[in-house]
């Protein structure tokens, strides 16, 4: 199974989207081994999706990501796991020990159940006024 | 104390005009990692200020400059601020926001740099304005902004899918036949032919030879077989323009046709299968012509499965830019021409035109004005003498009926070519490409005065 990791110098880059580099890695029994960085050139949402199928990837593990490349990578039967954060090799360690879901890899915001706790909290709080800096 | 107290006040107003503003802020240390954050932030990006603070911008932000065009990055390169730099960012909701930036360096009171401060805008709003200004509608040839051509064009992929009949009505010039050929390209149908006649243009007898073909013997001069209409456009597309206008004899003939998807060719004995989808237009309105009779009700019912009305030009405005520039684009490629666009002022007095020949009178225009400009602006003198007339002209035959209003355009487009091929009648014809016997009935009928001279005539030599 191939797995690919949008980089961006040696962490998860912050947006699918417009990543330029991409981590290809093979997963099987034995773990997961790095094969190699590619560069993206695409522009398009296809462009990427066919860049991600050239080279077979089944798994793709990235940072924020828009719907419409999220709709159109897994319309290609590519599974996308979006919001991770981290270093890469951190991520890879993560992933191939089921570890992925651990909050120290989640954006923040995208955690399960924080959303709406969050909008609940903000509702409560209209009004008041806070210390920002914490500089 | 004082001191103390003073600065207390300071950095309270300063919190509560930063709480209580719409543009996001927040800002970053030198690691990158978000020192404050303020409410807007959280409203916009959709992450509470406790979950931010401490994170890299990045992980928070997830725009698209993040990586490659992160305007605080530049900021703190270089040491100054940089305005408005616009982009988008993603939600947890996967949304795209766009936004616009400005950034600036945070330094300590003796110029140290402490990091940067980011000032972000939801530009939602202002970019779904903008979008609604540039909205088009676009399907195959066909291009709109007009709210009267969203309904055509949004629902033209399920029509042209769906395999039923279209009648399509509008006046003339509106773009009928482009409408019937993308419903053909946008159909399972596209790679078999598409056949288009006009059916009010021949005589019933020629019509019914022309659309089911002849076996040899059939009549005269019929020496061999002949397929119709029907035949070449198997598994394709027959567009029957002018529907409104076949007799009802033959309104019958095509009835059976299309209840029983057969047909006989003139002189023959067997029937043929055709698989031929039909796609019908008219400048008429076929409901009036029902109602009087004069179009059978169970035809009407069999090639009105889907109706589509395309509005006339003078009912959606908003398209006459769109379809210049469409047109200076064309006759630029066609003509290998480099017009870069046209004039306000002429711009002016097309708007102001009823324009009774909707869509094609519009393309003539531009190809008018191509002969007279190889390159810069179209301007009011390249325009044909028909536009040049004023608006109290215009409100006057904005009054007049359709076929007043094409009668005008006819005298006008037939006066223009004679001049311009100095009254020779047998040039204008060429020139409006019709035979010369058509322009001297038209002549005729329109009552247009011809000079003396007509064009043949050498001047003398003094």
């Amino acid at each position: 199974m191939k797995l690919a990791i949008t980089v961006w110098e040696d962490r998860i880059s912050p947006l699918c989207d417009t990543a330029r580099s991409l981590l290809i890695a093979e997963v099987d029994r034995k773990g997961v081994r790095e094969e190699g960085r590619i560069t993206i050139e695409a522009d398009t949402p296809a462009a990427r999706v066919s860049k991600l199928m050239s080279h077979g990837v089944d798994i793709l593990i990235c940072g924020a990501i828009t719907e419409s490349l999220s709709v159109l990578m897994k319309r290609h039967a590519i599974q996308v796991i979006p919001f991770v954060k981290g270093s890469v090799n951190s991520v890879l360690d993560a992933f191939s020990r089921q570890k992925l879901k651990n909050s120290e890899f989640q954006m923040p915001g995208c955690g399960s159940g924080r959303k709406r706790h969050f909008r609940r909290r903000l509702g409560n709080r209209r009004g008041r006024s806070q210390n920002l800096f914490n500089l | 104390m004082k001191k103390e107290k003073a600065d207390f006040i300071t950095e309270n107003v300063t919190t509560l005009i930063l709480e209580s503003i719409s543009d996001g802020v927040f800002t970053i240390n030198n690691s990158w990692r978000i020192t404050s954050f303020n409410r807007a932030a959280e409203l916009i990006t959709g992450i509470s200020r406790d979950e931010a603070i401490g994170r890299h911008c990045w992980e928070v932000f997830r725009s698209n400059m993040c990586e490659a065009d992160c305007a605080l990055r530049k900021t703190m390169a270089e040491g100054r601020a940089f305005v408005d730099s616009a982009g988008y960012i993603v939600n947890s909701d996967m949304r795209e926001i766009p936004i616009v930036v400005c950034t600036s360096v945070l330094t300590d009171s003796r110029g140290k740099m402490l990091g940067g401060v980011e000032t972000f805008r939801d530009n939602s709003q202002v970019e779904e304005l903008r979008r609604k200004l540039n909205a088009r509608f676009q399907a195959e040839e066909i291009i709109s902004r007009s709210p009267a051509m969203e309904d055509i064009i949004r629902n033209l992929p399920e029509t042209a899918e769906s395999d039923s009949s279209v009648l399509i009505q509008g006046e003339t010039g509106t773009g009928k036949e482009l409408l019937a050929r993308a419903i053909h390209r946008m159909s399972h149908r596209h790679q078999k032919p598409f056949v288009a006649i006009n059916c009010g243009a021949l005589p019933n007898s020629l019509l019914e030879s022309e659309l089911f073909g002849y076996r040899a013997g059939a009549f005269t001069h019929a020496v061999k077989d002949k397929p119709g209409l029907f035949a070449m456009a198997e598994g394709g597309t027959l567009f029957l323009d002018e529907i409104g206008d076949i007799s009802p004899g033959f309104q019958v003939r095509l009835l059976r046709v299309l209840q029983e998807k057969s047909y006989q060719p003139l002189g023959g004995t067997k029937s043929l299968k055709t698989d031929v989808r039909i796609v019908t237009a008219s400048n008429k309105n076929i409901d009036t012509q029902v109602a009087d009779g004069s179009f059978r009700m169970d035809l009407f019912y069999r090639i009105n499965v889907v109706k589509m009305t395309l509005p006339p030009l003078r009912e959606r405005l908003e398209d006459i830019g769109l379809l210049v520039d469409h047109f200076i684009r064309h006759f630029n490629l066609l003509q290998g021409k480099s017009i870069t666009g046209i004039s306000s002022d002429a711009m002016k007095q097309i708007m102001r035109h009823p324009f009774p020949g909707n869509i094609r009178e519009l393309e003539n225009m531009i190809e008018h004005a191509f002969i007279h400009r190889r390159q810069g602006d179209i301007q009011t003198t390249d325009l044909p003498p028909s536009f040049e007339a004023g608006s109290e002209d215009v409100e006057i035959r904005r009054s007049d009926t359709s076929k007043t209003r094409l009668k005008h355009v006819e005298v006008g487009v037939i006066e223009e070519a004679l001049r311009r091929n100095g009254y020779n009648r047998l040039a204008a014809a060429r020139d409006l490409g019709i035979h010369k016997s058509t322009l001297f009935r038209k002549l005729k009928s329109l009552g247009i005065q011809l000079p003396k001279i007509d064009g043949r005539t050498k001047p003398l030599k003094p």
